[in-house]
């Protein structure tokens, strides 16, 4: 190590000779302090090193699971496959497409359909607004924030199964109990065993209660990074706490907000409200994306199926990228601007 | 002080992480033994359980001990195995359940075990394997020539009643009784001039049993009005288009027969009693029709679909029969609860599988009575029959679990030959006996119980074996094309979807929706005509589909 730092001008001596002189130094050099860019160059280098590390792992499993499985489903779509005589046999075909004519035309099909929008309309109309105000709230630093903010964001933190297992115990259990007791009512039935209506209000309520939890720490966040002077000068200007909310902080999160309402509107054929996790496959109704999971199980291995499964979500995807995009261009054109 | 915390909470949650990161790598418990030669065994743990295996294990070690058996035993949401399950982990060896066999076999999932089943079978006298099979599981299990898998265990769906309930209040049909006389109390006896039963044999274990539809929904309307803490029959409520919907599939098998009932799965044979509703009636066409797989979709009219609709509305028309008036938790609760409600004398009659019993004890239901499963007191109820013409006819029994026993396809020689031995192992008489002696239930493959064997079974166990023995079976598959390329559409709760309106929708999936939930959801009064006819509607609309066209 010695030898090669005695060969080098910038290791070896001291300052003076590891600068270059003027005169030394190539014409496009000129000007450079050699050390600090060689310092640079071995600093990008390892940072190179370290992001390419870090990021290695989610571009590997963006290309298979995303790229990958999106290609092979978009080829699916276009196949017909049958099993005969204990072999695969595979043809073009677009068969799937008049299949899934036939099956969005079913009444099951058009109620999957509306109770995915419905679904979407009330997460949109509950949750955006009551997930502002918490993190207001929170990022006001109000009494409680930091419980209010831990006890939000657990749900996301624990397994869905184990929260599944308690909402269903308090509901059917826990909460008729109650209301016998402290309400005197009688015979009161456990929530999951009433009405479809009843349910599905029990299971919107369940998505609502677990739902906050990334929401509200990225709005609470994004409040929370609104510079003090702003808001002190709202304040100067007789702002109340519900103006500022309106007038300062929503305006500055807007930007967060936006991703929200945009994801979500592509979430409207994905969402599977965790219907499984209560119900495995014999919920009463359904989401697009309750549909496509519970179909892809129970059609595990019964690969003639698959292209119907794959028409289905490309004719989704077709649908959710346009207004995806018309969401998004609207929130940017219409939406309140920071400024 | 804070900072600790902090510290304190990420350390533990790095701990827990690292936990269960590793701790998913390999089973946990037992230490490999770098001195043998280990073969890795998968075990579905569902309703059968593992103690059956590491009894098998202890066994084989013992006989074997430079081999060391680890046993993964696993209860995924989804039995279903995919290749990467298979071939992506440890297990060489595996025993489980709902396996779409012939599809998995066609796509190489599996190694070829021929040798197993068709050589002489060193632990067992030289018994071959194959010779313990029936005619329709040797056809099932082979491919291009070649064996691939194995039943495993035999999975039945039915009624399991209490006996001692059903004897200390006197709930067995008395001989001679007239349904259209008389007080119904005189219909019900405790013990003596008990009825023919199911069988319509004398001296039988179903003496006292409703033989008929008929009988049965007076039994319950006997034991409703007898008894307001005495359910007559409940299930699991949660899964109720599993845990009714299999047996309203075993009511068409038994009213069917097996030779008629085996149609739906090779869709070949001649129907003779296909009907149609006529003036609200259901009438048997005046001639048979013989189904190919262009027309299977005509077997949506069989007359045992019928009465199985007609025994269900029959069923639940009262809500008092099944606990919907006074227990409406039955909507939403787990098997776990229909089992203690048999079990601790609240219910008189399961809507269960055979396997109950084993998922009783290991849940601890017998301990919290301070008790033991030999206490209990329980026994396989045969199926009524729609009327008394078919009073005597043999019973037959659907297996529908499509359990299965096989070998990862990469196995080396070495490991092969080992997995094969092991296999013969398992499926030598003693073993078989072994398994039903642990679990209280019978593999789906021929095999002798001694009588000293038997003697040692619970009531339960017994009456299962000398049912399976009066019985035919069906096993639920077959290699016909409609059914390979659709086996999640022939399983026993998916076969009898139908046009017919329920809630919004213009299809149901089950009869169970239309005839439970519909009545206490929507208080419809469920239409078995219609649903009948729609059943017909449905697959003669979608066989298309089926067909693959």
């Amino acid at each position: 190590m010695q030898e090669i730092a005695k060969n080098n001008p910038i290791r070896a001596g001291n300052t003076k000779k590891r600068v270059l002189s003027a005169e030394q130094k190539p014409a496009i050099l000129q000007g450079i302090d050699m050390r600090a860019f060689n310092k640079k160059t071995i600093g990008r280098k390892n940072d190179l090193i370290f992001y390419s590390i870090l990021l290695i792992w989610p571009i590997l499993q963006f290309c298979v699971f995303y790229i990958y499985v999106n290609f092979n489903s978009f080829l699916l779509a276009f196949k017909n496959i049958r099993l005969i005589d204990g072999e695969y046999i595979v043809k073009p075909s677009v068969k799937a497409f008049q299949d899934l004519w036939e099956l969005l035309s079913t009444e099951q099909m058009k109620n999957t359909a509306l109770l995915s929008v419905l679904t979407w309309a009330l997460n949109m109309v509950t949750m955006i607004p009551l997930g502002l105000l918490f993190s207001f709230y929170i990022a006001k630093k109000r009494v409680g924030a930091s419980f209010f903010r831990i006890m939000l964001f657990l749900p996301s933190i624990l397994s869905s199964v184990v929260m599944v297992t308690i909402y269903r115990y308090f509901i059917n259990n826990a909460l008729p109990k109650m209301l016998e007791d402290f309400f005197g009512m009688e015979n009161v039935a456990p929530f999951l065993s009433r009405p479809p209506e009843v349910k599905y209000l029990m299971i919107f309520i369940y998505n609502m209660l677990v739902g906050f939890g990334v929401s509200v720490l990225m709005y609470a966040n994004a409040m929370s990074a609104i510079p003090p002077e702003i808001t002190e000068a709202a304040m100067l200007d007789g702002a109340t706490g519900i103006k500022e909310f309106f007038y300062v902080s929503l305006p500055m999160v807007f930007s967060t907000l936006s991703v929200f309402i945009v994801t979500g509107v592509a979430g409207i054929f994905t969402n599977q409200f965790n219907l499984f996790s209560f119900f495995a496959g014999e919920a009463p109704f359904a989401t697009f994306g309750y549909y496509l999971y519970k179909e892809t199980v129970k059609w595990q291995e019964d690969m003639s199926h698959y292209p119907l499964l794959s028409a289905l979500g490309l004719a989704m995807t077709l649908i959710a990228v346009p207004l995806t995009y018309a969401v998004k261009g609207a929130l940017e054109k219409f939406g309140p601007k920071e400024d | 002080m804070r900072k600790g915390i902090i510290k304190f909470v990420s350390i533990a949650l790095a701990t827990a992480c690292s936990i269960v990161a590793f701790g998913c790598r390999k089973p946990a418990g037992e230490q490999v033994d770098t001195s043998k030669k280990q073969l890795y065994v998968y075990n579905y743990n569902g309703g059968y359980g593992s103690d059956w295996l590491y009894k098998a294990k202890a066994e084989y070690e013992k006989q074997h001990e430079n081999v060391q058996i680890m046993i993964d035993p696993q209860k995924p949401a989804d039995a279903n195995l995919m290749k990467s399950d298979i071939t992506g982990g440890s297990n060489q060896v595996f025993f489980t359940e709902g396996q779409k066999f012939y599809s998995m076999a066609s796509k190489d999932y599996f190694g070829d075990i021929s040798e197993a089943l068709t050589t002489a079978n060193p632990y067992d006298n030289g018994k071959k394997i194959i010779d313990k099979l029936t005619t329709e599981q040797k056809e099932y299990y082979k491919l291009n020539g070649k064996y691939y898998g194995l039943p495993h265990y035999a999975g039945y769906f039915g009624l399991i009643y209490n006996i001692d309930v059903f004897e200390a209040n006197g709930f067995y049909i008395a001989e001679g009784y007239d349904t259209t006389v008389g007080d119904i109390n005189d219909m019900f006896t405790a013990t003596a001039n008990r009825s023919k039963g199911p069988d319509g044999k004398p001296g039988t274990s179903d003496d006292g049993l409703p033989a008929t539809y008929e009988q049965f929904i007076a039994l319950c309307d006997y034991i409703s009005s007898a008894s307001s803490n005495i359910i007559p029959v409940t299930w699991c409520g949660q899964y109720r288009k599993q845990y009714v919907g299999y047996p309203f599939n075993a009511l068409v098998a038994d009213f069917e027969g097996a030779e008629a009932f085996k149609m739906n799965y090779t869709m070949s044979g001649v129907a003779d009693d296909l009907g149609k509703i006529v003036d609200g009636k259901f009438v048997k066409d005046a001639e048979s029709t013989t189904i190919n797989n262009e027309n299977a979709y005509e077997l949506a009219r069989q007359e045992g679909k019928y009465q199985a609709l007609k025994f269900l509305d029959g069923l639940t028309a009262n809500g008092n029969y099944y606990g919907g008036n006074k227990f409406a938790t039955n909507k939403d609760d787990a098997n776990t609860a229909a089992i203690n409600r048999l079990i601790r004398k609240q219910a008189a009659m399961l809507m269960e599988g055979v396997w109950w019993e084993a998922e009783a004890e290991s849940g601890g239901y017998y301990k919290e009575l301070n008790k033991q499963k030999s206490d209990f007191n329980m026994g396989w109820m045969p199926l009524p029959k729609a009327n008394a013409e078919k009073v005597g006819q043999k019973s037959t029994l659907v297996d529908h679990i499509s359990s299965l026993c096989f070998v990862r396809p990469d196995l080396d020689a070495e490991t092969k030959k080992l997995a094969i031995d092991f296999i013969q192992f398992v499926y030598s008489d003693k073993m078989l006996v072994e398994f039903t002696k642990t679990t209280g239930t019978l593999k789906a493959v021929n095999y002798d119980i001694s009588e000293s064997d038997y003697s040692g079974l619970t009531t339960f166990a017994k009456s299962v074996i000398d049912f399976r023995k009066a019985s035919d079976v069906v096993y639920a598959y077959s290699q016909n094309e409609i059914f390979v390329n659709n086996q999640a559409d022939f399983d026993g709760r998916e076969m009898y979807h139908s046009n017919y309106k329920y809630g919004t929708s213009d299809q149901c999936d089950s009869p169970v929706y239309a005839f439970i939930d519909d009545r206490i959801d929507n208080k419809k009064t469920p239409d078995v005509n219609k649903y009948f006819s729609g059943m017909y509607d449905y697959y003669s609309d979608k066989w298309d589909t089926f067909l693959g066209k």
